[in-house]
């Protein structure tokens, strides 16, 4: 079963907050995912390329041209905080 | 214990692109915060990248330039981690297959060494948005006008031994970037960027030490201050018997001292998968074939036809061929009919180069089209100027005074060659320095630098040099 550091790191990773008394449940469930797609690993892959996208098409590819106006004010009436322009948001130092 | 440093370089270049790459938003730099960010840059439900073919045409270029292998089919993944400035959680990137893999930039060493360093690969990808910092006093601002801008990060292999070499190798790569036309190279606006990673090991030694990985490396100057400390640091590290931990460091140029940027336990695990957005990007042959016949003639062949085409020495042949159009300048002033190649070259890179440098102009810009600068030149070798009236006459065009010889009429700065008006000087000279001129014919030789300081005075500089040194000696042993 997944460690209880493993759930913590995969909560920080994905930026979820887990309370303490849901972590054994959570590493249980998290384990029948992992059992579930492990079935792929007995399929016989070795020689077959690998399928990066279901459909058998190449990215259609288009011209480097401006197109899109911004509507900056019905953008910015979805941020909860904006000054000056720009998004506010809590004070984020590497 | 000696120490060998091994240095390998990432470096990110803004691809030059009037649209974004998955999107039709501007990438002009500059503009008020936000009014470039559209709805796929902001990452909005429901909206779908599409690839710039602009993109992908520009980063093939490079791959062709650098003998690269230019991948037939390429997949972009996403990149997954958080920041408020990333705002799909994720950065389109290309992972374990890019669209350029191998290739080599060859680098000019001291001595006229060439050293081949290999690129592992180069991949597309979605540049972020910018955090501000210090523009609100407890919040800190996004601007995601950059989100989404181009971007072709280029890895070398770590095959560069110092600090020294990163920079030769930064340069070549800068120059090449804009002989291709594939980045205005801009380091102060980020469109080149870089990256080190940086470990050492006792020298002899096969095996690689444990890396740190330096970030904003922004100025070529910082780079080799940058490395230089990094390098002693873990050289000092092992001698006092510690370990090298493997992790990000920051340089901060006004302490000139790298340090650690994110702690170990927030060492990232990006999770890269395919995007499934976004389909296999398939290139044909004849796309790439139409690149590569479109390519300009790169750098090194260009240095290397200078110094054989017109005899340059290794350094000017290198400073010339720094930029197309510097280049260019060279050889249009040639085309135009500069008759001694050494010496149109010992032009632009004293005076000229100095000129744009005291009026921060770019070549294109200056004042004495590469034509003018050829009559001048054609002036001194016909006998009109000599070297110092023409740096006078050349003040004047670049002050736009008009033509070579519309100056030398208008100021009278031709020079003078004949015989007969400068004996005529050198006569009235000896006259009032008399003492002078018997202790020169006494043998003191310095003072024929005297004689023709006086004669050039009387002239206002216009005496043909040779012919006056020639003169006072005839006439000293003619006296004598």
């Amino acid at each position: 079963m997944l460690s209880a550091a493993e759930v913590k790191r995969l909560s920080m990773l994905a930026r979820l907050e887990v309370r303490p008394e849901d972590g054994d449940r959570l590493a249980r469930e998290l384990d029948r995912i992992l059992g579930f797609v492990r079935q792929l690993e007995a399929a016989p892959a070795g020689e077959i390329e690998p399928l990066v996208h279901p459909l058998d098409l190449a990215q259609p590819l288009r011209d480097d041209e401006v197109r899109e106006q911004v509507d900056c004010e019905t953008i910015e009436r979805g941020a909860p905080d904006v000054a000056e322009g720009y998004y506010r948001v809590p004070r984020v130092i590497e | 214990m000696k120490w060998e440093t091994v240095i390998g370089l990432e470096v990110h270049v803004q691809l030059l692109t009037e649209s974004k790459i998955f999107s039709a938003t501007p990438t002009r730099y500059g503009a008020p915060p936000n009014t470039q960010a559209g709805l796929i840059d902001l990452g909005y439900p429901g909206v779908l990248p599409v690839l710039n073919r602009r993109a992908v045409e520009l980063a093939v270029r490079l791959g062709l330039a650098i003998g690269a292998t230019v991948s037939r089919r390429s997949v972009f993944a996403r990149k997954n981690y958080f920041y408020p400035d990333l705002p799909k959680g994720y950065q389109i990137s290309q992972y374990d297959r890019p669209i350029v893999q191998g290739g080599a930039l060859e680098i000019p060493l001291p001595e006229g060494i060439v050293k081949r360093i290999g690129i592992t690969r180069a991949h597309l990808e979605e540049d972020a948005g910018k955090s501000v910092h210090d523009r609100f006093p407890d919040a800190t601002g996004i601007d995601l006008n950059r989100a989404g801008t181009p971007l072709l990060e280029i890895v070398s292999e770590p095959d560069l031994r110092s600090p020294a070499e990163a920079v030769a190798y930064l340069k070549s790569l800068h120059t090449l970037v804009r002989y291709l036309g594939i980045s205005d190279g801009n380091l102060q606006e980020g469109s080149f960027r870089c990256d080190a990673n940086l470990s050492v090991r006792p020298e002899g030694e096969t095996r690689l030490g444990t890396r740190t990985e330096i970030k904003n490396l922004n100025s070529f100057r910082f780079v080799e201050q940058a490395l230089r400390h990094e390098a002693d640091r873990q050289a000092g590290v092992l001698e006092a018997g510690g370990l090298v931990v493997q992790e990000t460091r920051l340089y901060d140029p006004d302490r000139r001292e790298t340090r650690p940027l994110r702690s170990k336990e927030e060492a990232h695990d990006y999770r890269y998968f395919p995007d499934p957005d976004l389909l296999p990007l398939v290139l044909e042959e004849s796309f790439i074939e139409r690149i590569r016949s479109a390519l300009p003639e790169l750098p090194t062949a260009k240095r290397e036809r200078f110094r054989s085409a017109y005899g340059l020495g290794p350094y000017d042949a290198a400073v010339l061929t720094q930029s197309r159009e510097l280049a260019d300048y060279y050889e249009s002033a040639r085309q135009a009919g500069a008759p001694d190649p050494k010496l149109l070259a010992n032009w632009i890179l004293s005076e000229v180069l100095a000129k744009l440098n005291r009026d921060h102009l770019e070549i294109d810009a200056a004042p004495v089209p590469p034509s003018a600068l050829a009559q001048l030149l054609i002036r001194i070798a016909d006998g009109t100027l000599s070297g110092p009236l023409a740096k006078t006459v050349f003040e004047a065009l670049w002050a736009g005074e008009g033509t070579v010889d519309a100056i030398v009429d208008a100021r009278g700065l031709r020079q003078v060659s004949d015989t007969a008006a400068l004996e005529q000087v050198i006569e009235e000279t000896i006259a009032s320095h008399g003492p002078q001129w018997r202790e020169y014919c006494a043998g003191r030789d310095k003072l024929l630098g005297f004689f023709v300081g006086q004669v050039m005075q009387a002239t206002r500089g216009r005496a043909n040099p040779q012919t006056l040194n020639a003169l006072i000696r005839k006439r000293r042993d003619g006296s004598s």
